[in-house]
């Protein structure tokens, strides 16, 4: 009792600090409203973390400041799983913001990535197809519009969201990606970020019209990485990867995350949730240590 | 630290016919626009605002700023003719400078967005220029909105837009036109920034107005 009274004191110093501000300081506050007004609405974060042989994992979907601000809910997912003893599956969704209900399909995405992994491995040999899986999640997501949202009729474009899987094996040092769509995986080594998969060709403005399940399933991506001991793979959406194509934020997520240091869950919360100015989107992180 | 620009730019045509009301209106309205965006924080972090005043020739009334860096709005005023060729190149010349300076700075800016405001009949040749503003090789080709009304012609603003065009029809005074204008200049770029904020694509959408009050909508042939 003495000590929890002790622990009741209000410490200044044990104060949990706002998120860090990277550049000029947004004009939006980080305020929450009320509830979003939207079927399965999606909690406003989720965290996630595992330490498995071989493998550390720290994850964290958070809803963007303008979704709170405007009192929407976050439509990015994520999920990861083990297969065995030795691979983990991963996977980070961002569900169209131009679809009302894409929350939805990200969330069936990564639920049905996980569902479906017997289906990437080809059968009688040592191979994979991750046509034929990315087939199934579409079917997934068409059998999804087809059932129904709260007894409403949903069209498969409703529910259109991009996926980014990673199957890492800590084994073989090896991580296998595939996706469709803008979500993005990069390598961080010894404090450097190098993207997994090839650079788009970057135009004179931006866009981000992206290829989207379920329709766009002949646009699968699929690349492999060999891994070091200490490195770190990140899969996340394009509310992380676009502040990254900073400098000041992709080389202070380095310092956080580089070198092997494996941040506690409180503490990578913290950290995905920093502050950059026009950078509002929801924001999704998987980051895998090897270990 | 890079950011997410949406870019908006004002064109308004000078010419002496815009003398009186018109550009009065312009000029009351265009604080509250200015106010109205940088107060609203979702919007302010992330569109861009530029100023452009045509007649005899076109000036860069006030550069493409952010909302809260600009501490005076400028007055139009009303002088010689109207030369769209004029404005059309200097738009072209501004976006291209304006869109690399984004970039040299880390920005990743979207396609410009023009409200392209005219009372009356072009004096001049004007159709390269405006070619070369809207041309698909020139990346940053902007999507223009085109407001008429007094002596402007349904068919020259149909040419000029890529978006949308309207006219006014005359159920409200030419006051009420520009006020109405602004309005819907605010309320696009307002939407505009909210749609792209709450896409987690980060797609940017240019949300413009079906219907304006006074106005006539003119079909446009999308390029």
């Amino acid at each position: 009792m003495e000590q929890l009274q002790e622990g009741l004191t209000a410490e200044p110093e044990l104060t949990i600090p706002e998120p860090l501000v990277i550049g000029r300081r947004p004009m939006v506050r980080p305020a929450l409203t009320g509830l979003p007004d939207v079927d399965l609405r999606r909690p406003d974060s989720e965290l996630d973390g595992a330490d498995l042989p071989g493998l550390a994992v720290r994850a964290a979907s958070i809803r963007g400041e303008a979704h709170r601000h405007l009192g929407l809910t976050r439509q990015d997912a994520m999920g990861f799983w083990q297969i065995d003893g030795t691979r983990l599956l991963a996977c980070v969704a961002d569900g169209l913001g131009s679809k009302a209900l894409s929350h939805i399909g990200a969330a069936e995405a990564c639920v049905s990535a996980r569902n479906n992994i017997e289906d990437l491995f080809a059968p009688g040999t040592s191979g994979i197809q991750p046509e034929v899986f990315f087939e199934d999640i579409a079917d997934d997501l068409m059998k999804c519009a087809g059932s129904k949202v709260n007894g409403r009729p949903v069209s498969p474009e409703d529910l259109s969201t991009t996926l980014v899987v990673a199957l890492i094996d800590s084994e073989k040092l090896q991580a296998t990606l595939m996706r469709v769509g803008d979500s993005e995986a990069m390598l961080l080594r010894e404090e450097t970020w190098t993207p997994c998969f090839p650079k788009k060709f970057e135009e004179s403005i931006s866009s981000s019209r992206t290829h989207a399940l379920p329709h766009d399933t002949g646009q699968v991506e699929i690349t492999v990485v060999d891994l070091r001991r200490g490195d770190m793979l990140l899969l996340c959406t394009d509310g992380l990867a676009r502040p990254m194509g900073s400098e000041l934020v992709s080389a202070q997520l380095g310092a956080w995350w580089g070198r092997s240091l494996v941040p506690a869950l409180p503490t990578f919360l913290w950290q995905v949730s920093f502050r950059a100015k026009s950078h509002d989107d929801d924001r999704t992180a998987i980051c895998v240590w090897t270990v | 630290m890079s950011e997410q620009v949406l870019p908006f730019y004002l064109v308004c045509d000078e010419s002496y016919s815009m003398d009186g009301a018109p550009l009065q209106a312009i000029n009351q309205e265009l604080p509250t626009i200015y106010d109205e965006i940088a107060s609203n924080p979702v919007v302010a972090d992330k569109a861009r605002l530029g100023i452009i005043g045509f007649s005899t020739g076109a000036e860069i009334l006030l550069p493409l700023a952010d909302l809260n860096d600009v501490q005076s709005i400028p007055q139009l005023s009303a002088r010689g003719m109207t030369n769209y060729g004029a404005a059309f190149s200097l738009l072209r010349d501004t976006i291209e400078m304006d869109i690399k300076k984004l970039r040299q700075a880390g920005h990743s800016p979207y396609r410009p967005t023009v409200f392209f405001l005219t009372d009356g009949h072009p004096t001049d040749e004007w159709n390269d220029d405006y070619q070369r503003l809207v041309d698909p090789g020139f990346g940053p080709h902007p999507s223009i909105l085109a407001f008429g009304f007094g002596e402007a012609q349904a068919s020259i603003l149909t040419q000029i837009a890529t978006f949308r065009a309207f006219i006014a029809n005359g159920d409200v005074s030419p006051t009420q036109a520009l006020r109405e204008f602004a309005k819907q200049l605010l309320n696009s770029v307002v939407k505009s920034a909210v749609a792209s904020s709450s896409s987690p694509a980060g797609e940017a959408r240019l949300v413009v107005p079906e219907q304006v009050t006074g106005y006539t909508v003119l079909p446009v042939d999308l390029v």
